[in-house]
Parts: structure tokens; sequence; C-alpha cells
């Protein structure tokens, strides 16, 4: 441990990547005070399961927990449950809490992930509106699909992807429509091509997905029954998810430099300008391990990477984060997953076939690889992911190539 | 205590480089022969509950089908994410032509 090891640890924000520092400061025999302040009252659970096997009923509350009130105990911390962090006072070392106690800290790391942004829209008050992003709202949002026949799903990112695919199955009952407002799904992620594939997938499934359609308002008498679209046309609706993406929960910071709209800047580090200050997950905004451009990433496995990092970092000094960044999503029977983190391209490169869901996309900029997604084909994500990972320099021409073994090309790097 | 083991399968029907699954007490386990070691691990990704039995062997280490979790077929540890917790292992018997199972997971320090 380092000379200057610190006596109190806070962490603000008790989901993924604030728990698991937490954990890892303790495996990594940290014996100071850790103190962990949640603004949810449950115990850390996982989000994915929420739109997806939790949503379709086939994953229990007990099992989407990150961790058991055993584990919870061992650990000693000094866990505020249901207490915001409202304020930040970096002279004075300390956190005011909505309970309005002051903790002070040596080190703190900041974990306060991501909320939904709203749409500010008539009749977004409605019953029978929702959107997901806690628990709480998962439990509620599943007890109203079970009886709904018409569902409108506000947003064809993500999660409204993986929420129409979770509620679409069963006996077929009920409609559910997609109001995307680019012409392609996720085209600012995936591409065009890649986003067309993705949205015949949904319609395949009889998912309706109305593209270049934004909301004018909800309707209804007290519980919701239309939603209207600015071009006029309306869509039945009994239940509406409304997932138009998310934002950082950094409203508490706003005032701090090192804070704006687009996250809280860390260096390579975890390290905010404040040598004592780290943020961690969905706020922080990094060098990308490739590029060395900040980027803020909403995803769970750089949540919980950085979480693990924090820790090292705190016990044994500044080490650069590395890890490229990787998710996935789970809609039907197809999994995607993406490695890298391309915020533009000027070529996409596919291997396999759109058509049918059994694909690679490459994306390059300037003749250099950021990123891939596959769509099933695990076994050569395997192997194409080092080419991102370790910047392995390929003959790009040659990647649609069936015959083309990724994994001689991932050996040769 | 050889009563808590069963018999599973014959030595010659599990050959070195691919997965076969099956049931020890209506458990889903998986069998692989690595470096003519037999091993016996949980069948079920810790992940999101995919069938590792449709995924890959390569070396000591086994690939979940649906987001490329990693493994290690000795300790059942996870060797690469998005799995956190490793998979249950079964010590594994072989002798006279037979592989034998434990009916009960390794226990974990
Ligand atoms: C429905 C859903 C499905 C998803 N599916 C996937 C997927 O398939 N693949 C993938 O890679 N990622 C997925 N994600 C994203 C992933 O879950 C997140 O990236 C991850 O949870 C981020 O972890 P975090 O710790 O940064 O933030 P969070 O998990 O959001 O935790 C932050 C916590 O901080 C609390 N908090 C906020 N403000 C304060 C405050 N001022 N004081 C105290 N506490 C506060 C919040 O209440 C929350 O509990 C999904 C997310 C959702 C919502
Ligand atoms: S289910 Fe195995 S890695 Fe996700």
């Amino acid at each position: 441990m380092i000379d200057n090891s610190p006596e109190h640890v806070v962490v603000v924000g008790s989901g993924l990547a604030g728990l698991r520092a937490c954990q890892a400061l303790r495996s990594r025999f940290f014996s100071g005070k850790i103190t962990l302040i949640g603004a949810e009252q449950r115990l850390p659970y996982d989000r994915p399961p929420l739109s997806k096997g939790f949503l379709q009923g086939k994953q229990a509350e007990a099992e989407i927990g990150l961790i058991s009130e055993q584990e919870l105990a061992d650990l000693d911390l000094a866990f505020y449950r249901g207490v915001n962090a409202s304020q930040l006072d970096l002279a004075l070392q300390q956190v005011v809490l909505s309970n309005r106690e002051n903790i002070k800290f040596d080190r703190l790391i900041l974990a306060t992930g991501s909320y939904n942004r709203r749409l500010p829209i008539p009749g977004i008050d409605l019953e029978g509106v929702f959107s997901l992003r806690t628990l709480d709202d998962a439990v509620a949002l599943r007890a109203t699909a079970e009886a709904a026949a018409h569902i409108v799903i506000i947003g064809a990112g993500f999660i409204g992807c993986e929420v129409a695919a979770s509620l679409s199955g069963g006996d077929g009952h009920r409609h559910i429509d997609v109001v995307e407002a680019l012409d392609v799904p996720l085209k600012h992620v995936c591409g065009p091509e890649v986003g067309i594939a993705i949205q015949r997938l949904h319609e395949t499934h009889g998912v309706r997905i109305f593209t270049n359609a934004s909301v004018a308002m909800l309707q209804g008498d007290g519980h919701v029954e239309r939603v209207v679209l600015t071009d006029g046309r309306t869509l039945s609706a009994d239940l509406v998810i409304v997932a138009v993406g998310a934002a950082p929960a950094i409203e508490w910071l706003r005032d701090l430099p090192f804070v704006s709209r687009a996250g809280v800047e860390v260096d390579a580090s975890l390290q905010t300008p404040h040598p004592n200050v780290y943020a961690i997950g969905d706020i922080a905004r990094f060098p990308d391990p490739l590029t060395g451009q900040l980027i803020r990433v909403e995803h769970w496995e750089v949540a919980r990477a950085q979480g693990l990092h924090v820790a090292g970092i705190i016990t044994q000094g500044p080490q650069p984060y590395r890890t490229v960044p990787y998710f996935w999503s789970d809609q039907y029977d197809r999994s995607f997953q993406y490695v890298g983190h391309a915020t533009q391209w000027d070529r996409v490169i596919v291997r396999g076939d759109l058509d049918t869901w059994d694909f690679l996309a490459f994306y390059v900029y300037q003749n250099r690889l950021l990123a891939i997604l596959a769509c099933g084909r695990t076994r050569e994500f395997r192997f194409a992911r080092q080419l991102v990972e370790r910047q392995i320099a390929v003959d790009l021409d040659a990647l649609p190539h069936a015959s083309v073994d990724l994994r001689q090309l991932a050996a040769r790097g | 205590m050889s009563e808590d083991f069963i018999a599973v399968a014959q030595s010659k029907d599990v050959a070195g480089g691919s997965l076969h699954r099956l049931e020890v007490d209506g458990k889903p386990v998986i069998l692989v022969r690595v470096q003519g070691k037999v091993c016996a691990l949980a069948a079920i990704c810790t992940h999101e509950h995919a069938d590792l039995s449709e995924g890959d062997l390569e070396d000591e280490t086994i690939w979940c089908p649906l987001h490329s979790s990693g493994f290690n077929v000795f300790s059942g540890e996870v060797t690469s994410p998005p799995a956190e917790i490793p998979l249950d292992v079964y010590d594994v018997r072989e002798g006279e032509g037979y592989i034998l199972v434990s009916r009960n997971p390794r226990a974990r320090d």
C-alpha cells in the first residue's frame, strides 16, 4: 500500500460501479473506513436484466442482486440507503447529504450513473406511461405489461429495442409499436446498414417501427389511450414506455469546473483535476484507450471494470485504465456484442450476412479499425475483437472474405 | 466416499477438444477432456444463463456462446468478463474405461 493511504473513502452511487469499487477496495485489503451513499433504498442490483430476463418474467428479483446481505455485511461499510448526495464541497473535502449530514472524505469516488431523459410533451403524466431505469420501474412495468394489448415504445435505442423484444414474446395478442425519430434505428451507433438489419429483426417478430417519427402528445382520459405523432398519425396505446436515452446523473455536481453536461472529466487514472476525487461508470468522461479522445460510455462492463480499477488506484497509486469498451445487447434470440467506441467512421465492412442476422460489422475511420459489432458469430467475434483491442494492423479488404481466418489474423498481432 | 460419485460416461466417448453435456442428479454439467484430464463443470453460464455446451472449448478455456465470457476448465474461474462468478467444478475420477463425477460441486474457498 502507498504511504499516504487514505483513511476514509466515500463512494457516491450504489450501482454497479460504486459497489464493485467498494468490494475491490476490501479485496485489496483496504482496511480504512468506506462510506457508500446510494439514492436507492434497495440493495444494489443488476440493470441489464430489467429489459430482458426480468421483464420477460424469467428472472426474479432475488436473482438479479449484485450482492447478498451477508456479503454486504462482510464489507463493513457505512451504507446510507435511500440517501442522496446533494452537494460536494471540494475545499472542505466533504459531501453534503439530503438528510443534511456532512461526510468528510480522504478520497471520493463519484459513481452516480444515469437518469432517463424525459419527454416534455402533453400527456406524459398520464397513467400507463413508464420509463425503465430502476428495479422499481421494472416491477411496475412488468405488472402492467401483462395485461397490455397496445404497447408503444418511444425510442428505438438499445433499451427500447430490448423492451420491444422482451414484451413481444408470448401469445402474440399484443401489438407493439416503436416510434423512432431517426430515419434508421441505432444509426448513430451502428450505421444505416446494421440499423436496417435490426429494424428488420423487429419487423420479423411483428413489432412495427415507425422511423422519422416524433411524438407530439399522449392522449387519454386519466389513462393513456393514444400516441399522437407530429405528422398527425395516431397509435392506440394502453401502455407507453419512454426510452429516449439517458444522461449522467450529475446535476448535484454542476458547479464544479470539471463537470459539464457531457459528464465528469477524468484522466486516464480516472482522477478528476482534484487529486482526491475520482469518477467511474456511466458518468465518467475518460480518455478512450485507443484514440485518447474523451468518451463517456453507458455500458455495464465499463462501469464494472472502472469500479475494480479505481480501487487499485486508491490502494496502489495511479495507473492508466486501458480496457477497450465492450457491451452486449440481447434481442429475441439474437445477441449483439460490440467492442471499441466509434463516434465516427468513414467505412463499415460487413462480414457474413445482414439478412440472417449473422455477421460482424467493422467500423473504420481513416483506415483505422475502431470498433466491431457482432450479431451472433460469437466465436469469430472473440478473435476479431483482438484486432481492435490490440490494434493489430490488418488488410481491411480481406475482412469480408469467409476464407480469411480471423483467428490467424489475431494471432499475428 | 465413492458413493458420492456416479458413472456418467465411458472414457472412449469423451474425446479431447469437444464439450459433452449431461446431467448429474438433474443438474446440467459439461464434460471436457483437456490435456488428457477429464473436467466436469456446471453447464450454465453464470452471467445470463447461456448453455455453455453450445460454446467453444479452446485450450483450457470454455467460452460462452452469448457474450464471450471465458472460464478456466480446471478451476471454473472467470478468465474473461462479463461473467463475474466462477462455474461450479465437479471432481472427476476416471478408471476402467469409465468416467465418474462427484454428485456435489467442489467447495470454494
Ligand atoms: C434497462 C437497462 C438495461 C441495460 N442493459 C445493458 C446491457 O444489456 N448491456 C450493457 O452493457 N449495459 C446495459 N445497461 C447499462 C448498464 O446497466 C449501466 O451502464 C450500468 O448500470 C452503469 O453503472 P453505474 O454504476 O455507473 O450506474 P448505475 O448502475 O446507474 O448506479 C448509479 C446509482 O447511483 C445512484 N445515484 C444517482 N445520483 C445519486 C446521488 N446524488 N446520491 C446518491 N446516489 C445517487 C442511482 O440511484 C443509482 O443507484 C442497461 C441499463 C438499463 C437501465
Ligand atoms: S450468458 Fe454467458 S456471457 Fe452472457
